[in-house]
Protein backbone atom coordinates (compact mmCIF):
# COMPACT_ATOMS: atom_id res chain seq x y z
CA UNK A 1 0.00 0.00 0.00
CA UNK A 2 1.38 3.41 -0.98
CA UNK A 3 2.08 5.74 1.95
CA UNK A 4 1.86 9.52 2.02
CA UNK A 5 2.13 12.31 4.58
CA UNK A 6 -1.29 13.53 3.54
CA UNK A 7 -4.10 12.50 1.24
CA UNK A 8 -6.36 15.24 -0.08
CA UNK A 9 -9.85 14.13 -1.08
CA UNK A 10 -11.16 16.44 -3.78
CA UNK A 11 -9.42 18.22 -6.64
CA UNK A 12 -11.29 21.52 -6.70
CA UNK A 13 -9.93 24.90 -5.59
CA UNK A 14 -9.59 23.90 -1.92
CA UNK A 15 -7.96 20.55 -2.58
CA UNK A 16 -5.49 21.72 -5.21
CA UNK A 17 -4.48 24.82 -3.25
CA UNK A 18 -3.90 22.60 -0.21
CA UNK A 19 -1.69 20.41 -2.42
CA UNK A 20 0.34 23.41 -3.59
CA UNK A 21 1.06 24.24 0.04
CA UNK A 22 1.71 20.71 1.32
CA UNK A 23 4.13 19.98 -1.51
CA UNK A 24 6.03 23.17 -0.75
CA UNK A 25 6.16 21.99 2.87
CA UNK A 26 7.92 18.88 1.50
CA UNK A 27 5.05 16.64 2.50
CA UNK A 28 4.47 13.61 0.29
CA UNK A 29 1.06 14.50 -1.11
CA UNK A 30 -1.64 12.59 -2.94
CA UNK A 31 -4.78 14.23 -4.32
CA UNK A 32 -7.69 12.00 -5.30
CA UNK A 33 -10.54 13.62 -7.19
CA UNK A 34 -12.81 13.17 -10.17
CA UNK A 35 -12.81 16.67 -11.57
CA UNK A 36 -12.21 20.32 -10.72
CA UNK A 37 -15.44 20.73 -8.78
CA UNK A 38 -18.59 22.77 -9.20
CA UNK A 39 -16.70 25.95 -10.07
CA UNK A 40 -16.16 24.50 -13.53
CA UNK A 41 -19.83 25.06 -14.27
CA UNK A 42 -19.27 28.81 -13.99
CA UNK A 43 -18.73 29.91 -17.57
CA UNK A 44 -17.72 33.37 -16.39
CA UNK A 45 -15.79 34.15 -13.17
CA UNK A 46 -15.01 37.84 -12.75
CA UNK A 47 -14.12 38.08 -9.08
CA UNK A 48 -11.07 35.83 -8.72
CA UNK A 49 -8.11 38.19 -8.30
CA UNK A 50 -5.82 38.27 -11.30
CA UNK A 51 -8.53 37.05 -13.70
CA UNK A 52 -10.70 39.85 -15.07
CA UNK A 53 -12.95 37.34 -16.77
CA UNK A 54 -12.34 33.64 -17.23
CA UNK A 55 -14.31 30.43 -16.98
CA UNK A 56 -14.06 28.42 -13.79
CA UNK A 57 -12.52 25.61 -15.83
CA UNK A 58 -9.76 27.85 -17.23
CA UNK A 59 -8.77 29.03 -13.77
CA UNK A 60 -8.79 25.49 -12.40
CA UNK A 61 -6.59 24.26 -15.26
CA UNK A 62 -3.96 26.78 -14.19
CA UNK A 63 -4.21 25.81 -10.52
CA UNK A 64 -4.00 22.13 -11.48
CA UNK A 65 -0.92 22.74 -13.63
CA UNK A 66 0.68 24.66 -10.77
CA UNK A 67 0.11 21.80 -8.32
CA UNK A 68 1.48 19.22 -10.76
CA UNK A 69 4.55 21.33 -11.55
CA UNK A 70 5.39 21.52 -7.85
CA UNK A 71 5.17 17.75 -7.57
CA UNK A 72 1.70 16.91 -6.30
CA UNK A 73 0.54 13.46 -7.31
CA UNK A 74 -3.03 13.73 -8.59
CA UNK A 75 -5.14 10.65 -9.23
CA UNK A 76 -8.37 10.77 -11.23
CA UNK A 77 -10.52 8.46 -9.15
CA UNK A 78 -13.33 8.35 -6.58
CA UNK A 79 -12.73 7.75 -2.88
CA UNK A 80 -15.29 5.21 -1.73
CA UNK A 81 -14.28 4.80 1.91
CA UNK A 82 -11.88 6.10 4.54
CA UNK A 83 -11.06 4.00 7.59
CA UNK A 84 -8.84 4.66 10.57
CA UNK A 85 -6.38 1.95 11.60
CA UNK A 86 -4.50 2.95 14.75
CA UNK A 87 -2.99 6.31 13.82
CA UNK A 88 -3.23 5.94 10.05
CA UNK A 89 -6.03 6.57 7.59
CA UNK A 90 -6.66 3.99 4.89
CA UNK A 91 -8.23 5.65 1.85
CA UNK A 92 -9.95 3.25 -0.55
CA UNK A 93 -10.99 3.81 -4.14
CA UNK A 94 -12.60 1.12 -6.31
CA UNK A 95 -9.25 -0.43 -7.17
CA UNK A 96 -6.57 0.85 -4.77
CA UNK A 97 -5.76 1.67 -1.15
CA UNK A 98 -3.57 4.45 0.13
CA UNK A 99 -2.32 5.28 3.63
CA UNK A 100 -1.51 8.52 5.44
CA UNK A 101 -1.54 9.91 8.99
CA UNK A 102 -3.55 12.92 7.81
CA UNK A 103 -6.34 13.61 5.35
CA UNK A 104 -7.86 16.83 4.08
CA UNK A 105 -11.48 16.47 3.05
CA UNK A 106 -12.16 18.96 0.26
CA UNK A 107 -14.96 17.11 -1.47
CA UNK A 108 -17.14 20.15 -1.92
CA UNK A 109 -20.83 20.20 -2.63
CA UNK A 110 -23.18 18.80 -5.23
CA UNK A 111 -26.30 20.24 -6.80
CA UNK A 112 -29.42 20.10 -4.68
CA UNK A 113 -32.29 18.13 -6.19
CA UNK A 114 -35.94 19.18 -6.26
CA UNK A 115 -37.01 15.64 -5.31
CA UNK A 116 -40.15 15.71 -7.43
CA UNK A 117 -41.73 12.89 -9.46
CA UNK A 118 -40.12 12.50 -12.86
CA UNK A 119 -36.90 14.31 -11.92
CA UNK A 120 -34.82 11.14 -11.79
CA UNK A 121 -36.61 9.50 -14.71
CA UNK A 122 -35.94 12.41 -17.08
CA UNK A 123 -32.38 13.13 -15.95
CA UNK A 124 -30.40 13.38 -19.16
CA UNK A 125 -33.67 13.33 -21.09
CA UNK A 126 -34.54 16.96 -20.54
CA UNK A 127 -33.74 17.42 -16.85
CA UNK A 128 -30.26 18.78 -16.17
CA UNK A 129 -28.23 20.38 -13.40
CA UNK A 130 -25.52 21.80 -15.67
CA UNK A 131 -26.29 24.66 -18.05
CA UNK A 132 -22.78 24.85 -19.46
CA UNK A 133 -22.86 21.10 -20.18
CA UNK A 134 -26.29 20.71 -21.70
CA UNK A 135 -27.44 24.18 -22.82
CA UNK A 136 -26.44 23.54 -26.46
CA UNK A 137 -28.83 20.56 -26.72
CA UNK A 138 -31.76 22.98 -26.44
CA UNK A 139 -31.22 25.10 -29.54
CA UNK A 140 -34.54 26.65 -30.59
CA UNK A 141 -36.32 24.80 -27.76
CA UNK A 142 -38.31 25.90 -24.72
CA UNK A 143 -36.52 25.61 -21.42
CA UNK A 144 -37.39 26.20 -17.78
CA UNK A 145 -34.95 27.00 -14.99
CA UNK A 146 -35.91 26.40 -11.39
CA UNK A 147 -34.26 28.78 -8.94
CA UNK A 148 -33.72 32.44 -8.20
CA UNK A 149 -30.07 32.71 -7.17
CA UNK A 150 -27.03 33.88 -9.15
CA UNK A 151 -26.54 30.43 -10.70
CA UNK A 152 -30.13 30.28 -11.94
CA UNK A 153 -29.95 33.72 -13.50
CA UNK A 154 -26.54 33.08 -15.09
CA UNK A 155 -27.87 29.77 -16.44
CA UNK A 156 -30.84 31.62 -17.96
CA UNK A 157 -28.56 34.10 -19.68
CA UNK A 158 -26.42 31.26 -21.07
CA UNK A 159 -29.28 29.06 -22.24
CA UNK A 160 -31.07 32.02 -23.85
CA UNK A 161 -28.20 32.07 -26.35
CA UNK A 162 -29.49 28.75 -27.69
CA UNK A 163 -33.15 28.38 -26.71
CA UNK A 164 -36.23 29.92 -28.28
CA UNK A 165 -37.68 30.75 -24.86
CA UNK A 166 -36.49 30.52 -21.25
CA UNK A 167 -38.72 30.57 -18.18
CA UNK A 168 -37.23 31.21 -14.75
CA UNK A 169 -39.54 29.56 -12.24
CA UNK A 170 -39.00 30.84 -8.71
CA UNK A 171 -40.90 30.13 -5.51
CA UNK A 172 -40.75 33.69 -4.13
CA UNK A 173 -41.78 37.13 -5.30
CA UNK A 174 -38.34 38.55 -6.10
CA UNK A 175 -35.31 36.77 -7.50
CA UNK A 176 -32.49 36.85 -4.94
CA UNK A 177 -29.68 36.99 -7.48
CA UNK A 178 -27.43 40.07 -7.57
CA UNK A 179 -29.36 43.09 -8.86
CA UNK A 180 -26.91 43.63 -11.74
CA UNK A 181 -27.53 40.09 -13.01
CA UNK A 182 -31.30 40.41 -12.64
CA UNK A 183 -31.48 43.67 -14.52
CA UNK A 184 -29.49 42.13 -17.40
CA UNK A 185 -31.89 39.23 -17.86
CA UNK A 186 -34.92 41.47 -17.56
CA UNK A 187 -33.72 43.17 -20.75
CA UNK A 188 -33.63 39.80 -22.56
CA UNK A 189 -36.87 39.27 -24.49
CA UNK A 190 -36.40 35.53 -24.56
CA UNK A 191 -36.44 35.25 -20.76
CA UNK A 192 -39.66 35.34 -18.73
CA UNK A 193 -39.83 35.15 -14.95
CA UNK A 194 -42.62 33.13 -13.37
CA UNK A 195 -42.57 33.99 -9.67
CA UNK A 196 -44.37 32.63 -6.60
CA UNK A 197 -44.45 29.25 -8.33
CA UNK A 198 -43.06 25.76 -7.71
CA UNK A 199 -42.62 22.84 -10.09
CA UNK A 200 -44.33 19.83 -8.51
CA UNK A 201 -43.82 17.20 -11.19
CA UNK A 202 -42.29 16.66 -14.63
CA UNK A 203 -43.80 14.47 -17.32
CA UNK A 204 -43.05 13.22 -20.77
CA UNK A 205 -42.60 10.09 -22.85
CA UNK A 206 -39.10 9.25 -24.09
CA UNK A 207 -38.10 12.81 -23.25
CA UNK A 208 -39.37 15.58 -21.02
CA UNK A 209 -42.52 17.26 -22.31
CA UNK A 210 -43.90 19.38 -19.51
CA UNK A 211 -43.61 20.69 -15.98
CA UNK A 212 -46.61 20.71 -13.69
CA UNK A 213 -46.79 23.87 -11.58
CA UNK A 214 -48.41 24.37 -8.20
CA UNK A 215 -50.52 27.16 -9.66
CA UNK A 216 -52.52 24.49 -11.48
CA UNK A 217 -50.93 25.21 -14.85
CA UNK A 218 -48.81 23.00 -17.07
CA UNK A 219 -45.76 24.42 -18.78
CA UNK A 220 -44.72 22.71 -22.00
CA UNK A 221 -40.96 22.37 -21.90
CA UNK A 222 -38.18 20.58 -23.75
CA UNK A 223 -35.71 21.10 -20.91
CA UNK A 224 -35.69 21.88 -17.21
CA UNK A 225 -32.54 23.04 -15.46
CA UNK A 226 -32.49 22.85 -11.69
CA UNK A 227 -30.43 25.55 -9.98
CA UNK A 228 -31.57 25.62 -6.35
CA UNK A 229 -28.25 25.58 -4.57
CA UNK A 230 -25.95 22.85 -3.34
CA UNK A 231 -25.58 20.30 -0.56
CA UNK A 232 -22.32 19.08 0.99
CA UNK A 233 -20.75 15.81 -0.15
CA UNK A 234 -20.23 14.13 3.19
CA UNK A 235 -20.63 10.43 2.37
CA UNK A 236 -17.18 9.66 3.82
CA UNK A 237 -17.58 11.39 7.14
CA UNK A 238 -19.93 9.19 9.15
CA UNK A 239 -17.66 6.14 9.49
CA UNK A 240 -14.94 8.40 10.88
CA UNK A 241 -17.25 10.08 13.38
CA UNK A 242 -16.61 13.54 11.98
CA UNK A 243 -18.89 16.14 13.50
CA UNK A 244 -21.28 17.81 11.07
CA UNK A 245 -23.60 20.77 11.41
CA UNK A 246 -27.36 20.29 11.18
CA UNK A 247 -27.06 21.16 7.48
CA UNK A 248 -24.43 18.41 7.09
CA UNK A 249 -21.40 20.65 6.58
CA UNK A 250 -18.18 19.66 8.35
CA UNK A 251 -17.56 21.57 11.58
CA UNK A 252 -14.02 22.92 11.46
CA UNK A 253 -11.95 25.04 13.80
CA UNK A 254 -10.21 28.18 12.53
CA UNK A 255 -7.19 26.06 11.60
CA UNK A 256 -9.45 23.76 9.52
CA UNK A 257 -9.11 20.83 11.94
CA UNK A 258 -12.12 18.66 12.75
CA UNK A 259 -13.04 16.74 15.88
CA UNK A 260 -11.04 13.73 14.62
CA UNK A 261 -7.27 13.86 15.05
CA UNK A 262 -5.53 14.00 11.71
CA UNK A 263 -8.65 14.96 9.76
CA UNK A 264 -8.85 18.43 8.28
CA UNK A 265 -11.40 19.93 5.92
CA UNK A 266 -11.43 22.83 3.50
CA UNK A 267 -13.65 24.53 0.95
CA UNK A 268 -17.39 24.50 0.37
CA UNK A 269 -17.83 21.49 2.63
CA UNK A 270 -17.00 23.56 5.73
CA UNK A 271 -18.73 26.47 7.43
CA UNK A 272 -15.61 28.61 7.75
CA UNK A 273 -14.96 31.87 5.90
CA UNK A 274 -18.24 33.20 7.23
CA UNK A 275 -20.10 30.73 5.00
CA UNK A 276 -18.96 32.63 1.93
CA UNK A 277 -18.55 29.82 -0.57
CA UNK A 278 -16.35 31.23 -3.26
CA UNK A 279 -13.26 30.01 -5.05
CA UNK A 280 -11.03 32.41 -3.16
CA UNK A 281 -12.27 31.33 0.27
CA UNK A 282 -11.92 27.68 -0.75
CA UNK A 283 -8.31 28.33 -1.76
CA UNK A 284 -7.68 30.18 1.49
CA UNK A 285 -9.04 27.31 3.58
CA UNK A 286 -6.96 24.86 1.55
CA UNK A 287 -3.79 26.75 2.46
CA UNK A 288 -4.74 26.90 6.14
CA UNK A 289 -5.56 23.19 6.21
CA UNK A 290 -2.23 22.42 4.56
CA UNK A 291 -0.35 24.44 7.17
CA UNK A 292 -2.20 22.64 9.95
CA UNK A 293 -1.31 19.31 8.35
CA UNK A 294 2.36 20.37 8.22
CA UNK A 295 2.35 21.24 11.93
CA UNK A 296 0.55 17.99 12.76
CA UNK A 297 2.96 15.81 10.77
CA UNK A 298 5.95 17.66 12.22
CA UNK A 299 4.56 16.89 15.67
CA UNK A 300 4.34 13.19 14.81
CA UNK A 301 7.87 13.05 13.49
CA UNK A 302 9.44 14.62 16.60
CA UNK B 1 -11.47 -7.49 -30.33
CA UNK B 2 -11.27 -4.60 -27.82
CA UNK B 3 -14.02 -2.87 -25.89
CA UNK B 4 -14.94 0.60 -27.13
CA UNK B 5 -15.51 3.53 -24.80
CA UNK B 6 -17.25 6.35 -26.65
CA UNK B 7 -17.39 9.63 -24.73
CA UNK B 8 -19.93 12.22 -25.89
CA UNK B 9 -18.67 15.72 -25.15
CA UNK B 10 -19.10 19.35 -26.01
CA UNK B 11 -16.53 22.17 -25.86
CA UNK B 12 -18.47 24.09 -23.17
CA UNK B 13 -18.94 21.07 -20.94
CA UNK B 14 -16.62 21.42 -17.92
CA UNK B 15 -17.00 17.82 -16.77
CA UNK B 16 -16.23 16.32 -20.18
CA UNK B 17 -12.41 16.56 -20.07
CA UNK B 18 -12.45 14.45 -16.87
CA UNK B 19 -14.55 11.79 -18.56
CA UNK B 20 -12.25 11.66 -21.60
CA UNK B 21 -9.15 11.64 -19.38
CA UNK B 22 -10.56 8.77 -17.31
CA UNK B 23 -11.32 6.72 -20.42
CA UNK B 24 -7.86 7.34 -21.89
CA UNK B 25 -6.11 6.54 -18.62
CA UNK B 26 -8.01 3.26 -18.37
CA UNK B 27 -7.12 2.42 -21.97
CA UNK B 28 -3.42 2.98 -21.14
CA UNK B 29 -3.62 0.66 -18.12
CA UNK B 30 -5.15 -2.17 -20.19
CA UNK B 31 -4.66 -3.35 -23.76
CA UNK B 32 -8.27 -4.23 -24.49
CA UNK B 33 -9.91 -0.80 -24.82
CA UNK B 34 -10.13 1.80 -27.54
CA UNK B 35 -11.49 5.28 -26.86
CA UNK B 36 -13.53 7.51 -29.17
CA UNK B 37 -14.52 11.07 -28.36
CA UNK B 38 -17.72 12.21 -30.09
CA UNK B 39 -18.11 15.96 -29.86
CA UNK B 40 -21.77 16.92 -30.07
CA UNK B 41 -20.93 20.15 -31.92
CA UNK B 42 -19.77 18.18 -34.96
CA UNK B 43 -22.21 16.80 -37.51
CA UNK B 44 -20.98 13.27 -36.89
CA UNK B 45 -21.22 13.66 -33.11
CA UNK B 46 -24.71 15.14 -33.31
CA UNK B 47 -25.84 12.27 -35.53
CA UNK B 48 -24.54 9.69 -33.11
CA UNK B 49 -26.02 11.54 -30.11
CA UNK B 50 -29.42 11.56 -31.83
CA UNK B 51 -29.10 7.88 -32.72
CA UNK B 52 -28.74 6.99 -29.05
CA UNK B 53 -31.09 9.68 -27.71
CA UNK B 54 -28.30 11.45 -25.84
CA UNK B 55 -29.25 14.86 -24.45
CA UNK B 56 -26.59 15.35 -21.81
CA UNK B 57 -22.83 15.41 -21.70
CA UNK B 58 -20.67 13.77 -20.71
CA UNK B 59 -22.32 10.48 -21.60
CA UNK B 60 -20.13 7.39 -21.85
CA UNK B 61 -21.19 4.44 -24.01
CA UNK B 62 -19.30 1.19 -23.58
CA UNK B 63 -19.58 -1.63 -26.11
CA UNK B 64 -17.74 -4.88 -26.63
CA UNK B 65 -17.82 -8.22 -28.44
CA UNK B 66 -19.53 -10.08 -25.60
CA UNK B 67 -22.38 -7.75 -24.78
CA UNK B 68 -25.22 -7.22 -27.26
CA UNK B 69 -26.01 -3.67 -26.15
CA UNK B 70 -24.07 -0.58 -25.41
CA UNK B 71 -23.82 0.16 -21.72
CA UNK B 72 -24.58 3.81 -21.00
CA UNK B 73 -23.20 5.89 -18.13
CA UNK B 74 -24.27 9.50 -17.56
CA UNK B 75 -21.76 11.99 -16.24
CA UNK B 76 -18.15 11.14 -15.44
CA UNK B 77 -18.46 7.67 -13.94
CA UNK B 78 -16.37 6.48 -10.99
CA UNK B 79 -13.41 4.52 -12.35
CA UNK B 80 -14.70 1.31 -10.77
CA UNK B 81 -18.04 1.65 -12.64
CA UNK B 82 -16.26 2.17 -15.95
CA UNK B 83 -14.09 -0.89 -15.31
CA UNK B 84 -17.22 -2.95 -14.58
CA UNK B 85 -18.86 -1.77 -17.82
CA UNK B 86 -15.73 -2.60 -19.84
CA UNK B 87 -15.43 -6.04 -18.27
CA UNK B 88 -19.12 -6.75 -18.87
CA UNK B 89 -18.75 -5.77 -22.52
CA UNK B 90 -15.79 -8.16 -22.83
CA UNK B 91 -17.68 -10.98 -21.17
CA UNK B 92 -15.43 -10.94 -18.10
CA UNK B 93 -18.24 -10.22 -15.66
CA UNK B 94 -22.01 -9.84 -15.41
CA UNK B 95 -23.26 -6.48 -14.23
CA UNK B 96 -25.22 -6.58 -10.97
CA UNK B 97 -28.09 -4.76 -12.67
CA UNK B 98 -28.31 -7.39 -15.38
CA UNK B 99 -29.01 -10.09 -12.87
CA UNK B 100 -32.30 -8.38 -12.18
CA UNK B 101 -35.12 -9.02 -14.60
CA UNK B 102 -36.15 -6.11 -16.72
CA UNK B 103 -32.71 -4.55 -16.96
CA UNK B 104 -32.54 -4.69 -20.73
CA UNK B 105 -35.96 -3.23 -21.28
CA UNK B 106 -35.11 -0.37 -18.91
CA UNK B 107 -31.82 0.27 -20.71
CA UNK B 108 -33.50 0.20 -24.10
CA UNK B 109 -36.06 2.78 -22.96
CA UNK B 110 -33.51 5.08 -21.36
CA UNK B 111 -30.99 5.07 -24.15
CA UNK B 112 -32.98 4.21 -27.22
CA UNK B 113 -30.40 1.52 -27.85
CA UNK B 114 -31.39 -1.42 -29.98
CA UNK B 115 -30.14 -4.89 -29.25
CA UNK B 116 -27.52 -5.94 -31.77
CA UNK B 117 -27.84 -9.52 -32.93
Amino acid sequence: MEKYDTIIIGSGPAGLTAAIYTVRYNLKTLVIGQDFGLITEAHKVENYPGFESASGFEIMEKINAHAIKLGAEIVNDTVLKVEKEKKEFIVKTGSKKYQAPTIIIASGTKKRKLNIPGEEEFLGKGVSYCATCDGPFFKDKIVGIVGGNDSAVIAAELIAQYAKKVYIIYRKEELRAKPALVSEIKKNKKIEIINNTNVTKVKGDDVLKKAILDTGNDLELDGLFIEIGTVPVTALTDPLGIKLTSAKFIETAENQSTNVNGVFAAGDITTNSNNLRQMITAASEGSIAATSVFNYVRGIKK
Amino acid sequence: MPATIEVFTSPTCPHCPSAVKLAKELAKERDDIRVIESSTVTAQGQKRAQKYGIMTVPTVLVSGPSHPQKIGLQGTPPKSSLIKAVEASLGLRVLEEEKREGFFSKLLKKFNIKVKV
